[in-house]
């Protein structure tokens, strides 16, 4: 598995498209709905409190699959308390991706760095 | 020896910061806890922290402010949590004035009388800046003191998804 990273709108979806050959057909915004592509791991966490059922399934489906999510982490510290723990779950879910992941790739406007694995 | 750990939240960065005092081997490590903990929130983080520091042998010292009169026994290591609420601490006070000095004088210290300092921060600088002018105020001030204590320190890691990037 693949975990591609990085702030909003920094070309994640389309370097895992040129990275993996395959097409907007094979990209989903919802891990229940598994395909190689997951893209918009953020914004499923608003709303998923548990998500390795779904990851872990999907994972099983797709061993090589490239899981995009955008960093949420490095704001101001927000009002809310749904913010803060919507937060700390993408952070959290991040870090246990990271650790299982082949490799980690950072965009940063749109350039790729790995940060783990080759 | 003086580290600066960053990271957003959630990003593994407390994790990292041990195991630079575990790894160290140096026996007794001191943490400096900043956090002030008001209500269950505050508290379950404090209580991860905790577990997370179990069993590897720290000592807790609370000190929300005056890091630069904390007394430090001798040949310990440090591990302070963390720099960005030890600054929130001073500015939102009614000792605002010479708040980042006073906690670069700390840090100053820390470094010259430890074997070695861990000190934690939080990265604030990217979610755009649509704040009230107080927060950007202190934004402003603490970014001028990350800068300072980057500078004053040996190493920089930046702690992303639990993997270390080295910027220094």
């Amino acid at each position: 598995m693949t975990l591609i990273i990085g702030g909003a709108e920094q070309g994640k979806l389309a370097f895992a498209l040129r990275l993996t050959g395959l097409t907007e057909a094979h990209v989903t915004h919802d891990p229940r709905s598994p395909q190689p592509i997951v893209t918009g791991l953020a914004q499923w966490l608003r709303d998923t409190e548990d998500p390795w059922p779904a990851l872990n399934a999907l994972l099983a489906a797709y061993p090589d699959a490239c899981l995009l999510c955008d960093e949420v982490g490095c704001g101001v510290v927000p009002m809310a308390g749904e913010d803060r723990r919507w937060r700390e779950r993408v952070g959290r879910t991040c870090c246990a991706l990271a650790e299982q992941a082949e490799r980690v790739i950072r965009l940063y406007c749109g350039i790729p760095t790995i940060i783990k694995g080759a | 020896m003086l580290l600066y750990i960053a990271g957003g939240a959630g990003s593994g960065k407390s994790s990292f910061a041990e195991s630079q005092i575990v790894r160290s081997g140096l026996p007794n490590p001191l943490y400096i806890a900043t956090m002030v903990p008001f209500g269950p929130e505050a508290e379950a983080r404090v209580a991860r922290h905790r577990a997370l520091r179990a069993g590897k042998g720290f000592t807790t010292v609370e000190r929300p402010r005056s890091l630069e009169t904390l007394p430090l026994p001798p040949n310990r290591p440090v591990l302070l949590e963390d720099l960005t609420n030890l600054f929130a601490n001073e500015w939102f006070s009614p000792a605002r004035e010479g708040a980042a000095n006073r906690i670069l004088t700390g840090l100053r210290r820390l470094k010259a009388r430890t074997p070695l300092a861990v000190i934690v921060g939080n990265d604030l600088f990217s979610d755009g800046m649509d704040y009230p002018q107080d927060t950007l105020a202190y934004l402003h001030a603490l970014a001028a003191l990350i800068q300072e204590a980057a500078a004053l320190s040996d190493q920089v890691h930046e702690v992303v998804c639990g993997i270390p990037l080295r910027h220094k």
